[in-house]
């Protein structure tokens, strides 16, 4: 099992510990693990966990995922998507041949119908994208580490996480890390309930600022 | 504190990133930490943006971009720092990474290379120099925070950073 880079990476605060120990997180993992997009063109995403050994493993094991004090494990997610330009191609095209043949123009209704209908064909013929990014759990430091910046990743990781495990997440942003830090240290505690931001630049005082280097 | 609570305390991101670019140019960028003397340069990459303004974002990408006029111009114009590229050193060990304010994000980080006899080793090595990367950030953030709760702050650290900015640091 090789974890990939984390150069990009942002940390979570887990609300407690797992139940089950290990064999309780890969039984979770396998209940919630990735699964394909079906035949459902409706459906455009699908998201889920993975094994760190490839896309396609969804065989969860104890070896798979325990690494030194952390559990490991990815968060895949799959898109299809028609390509919009293409969509609007065959709507076009499908719009001028009926003008040539009936002399009118589609009403409104019937465009947005033909366009459905282009997207389902077109759906059926895309594969999906597939990304991944690795998840990094230390369970002793309630600290989860999580591979990318990307909001729709992360909120996507927060709501599947609470639904595998009924643990919450709090991202380590500035505020959540200040009250980490900060714990156990009530003057410091309270004191950092009563910040306001400071302006280091009063409002009057701020000269026009020239065009964007 | 509740989640909602903390969350409106992230106004902290951009006062710390603002802060540790006065500090870096006032005392060189040495900040003595638990794991030791740790030396921050500010890199190739500053966001400003203005306070209640997401699209007024003022980027700079190049050498020392901290010592640009234009950066120093938009910290005149009450912008914070948003995103800074820090390079930083420790002993002999060497991290870099790019910091969001907001959400505390890091972005391509370069950390220490490691040595594990195999993958496995080697993944777990990796790993713990995240950790260090981001211990070093939190005890940074530490020392940010132990002056911002201060009456220092008020008295001291405040008028200084406003007095910075006014003259407009070594600009190029």
């Amino acid at each position: 099992m090789k974890l990939p880079s984390l150069a990009s990476h942002v940390r979570y605060e887990v609300s407690g510990r797992p139940r089950g120990g290990l064999g309780g997180i890969v039984a979770r993992l396998e209940r919630h693990r990735f699964v394909p997009l079906g035949d459902d063109v409706e459906q455009e995403e699908a998201w889920g966990w993975i094994t760190l050994e490839h896309l396609l493993d969804v065989q969860f094991r104890p070896d798979k995922i325990e690494l030194g004090p952390y559990v490991v494990f990815g968060l895949r997610r799959d898109r299809r998507k028609a390509p919009a330009a293409l969509v609007r191609a065959h709507v076009r095209q499908q719009e001028l041949a009926h003008r040539e043949a009936t002399g009118r123009w589609l009403a409104a209704r019937e465009r947005r119908e033909l366009r459905e209908q282009v997207r389902e064909t077109l759906v059926r013929k895309v594969l999906p994208s597939a990304s991944s990014w690795p998840v990094v759990w230390h369970r002793g430091a309630a600290c989860l580490w999580f591979g990318t910046a990307s909001q729709r990743a992360n909120e996507m990781l927060v709501g599947l996480f609470r639904e595998t495990f009924e643990l919450e997440l709090t991202r380590l942003g500035p505020g959540a890390l200040a009250a980490r830090l900060l714990e156990g240290d009530e003057q410091a505690w309270a004191s950092l309930a009563r910040l306001e931001p400071t302006a280091f630049v009063a409002a009057g005082s701020r000269p026009a600022l020239a065009a964007s280097a | 504190m509740a989640g909602h609570a903390v969350e409106q305390l992230d106004f902290l991101g951009r006062e710390f990133l603002t802060w540790l670019w006065f500090r870096c140019e006032v005392d060189g960028g040495l900040f003595p930490l638990e794991q030791g003397e740790l030396g921050v340069v500010l890199g190739d990459y500053v966001k400003l943006v203005a306070p209640g303004d997401e699209h007024g974002e003022h980027t700079v990408r190049r050498e020392s971009p901290h010592r640009s006029r234009a950066a120093r111009a938009a910290l005149r114009a009450g912008r914070q720092v948003a995103a800074v590229r820090l390079e930083m050193a420790l002993g002999e060990q060497s991290f870099s990474a790019t910091i969001d304010a907001d959400g505390f994000a890091v972005r391509s980080a370069k950390l220490p290379p490691v040595e594990g006899a195999d993958e496995r080793e080697r993944s777990q090595e990796r790993m713990e120099r995240v950790e260090e990367l981001d211990d070093l950030l939190d005890a940074l953030f530490a020392r940010f925070l132990s002056v911002r709760l201060s009456p220092a702050w008020e008295a001291e650290e405040r008028p200084a950073i406003e007095a910075w900015i006014e003259q407009g640091g070594a600009a190029d």
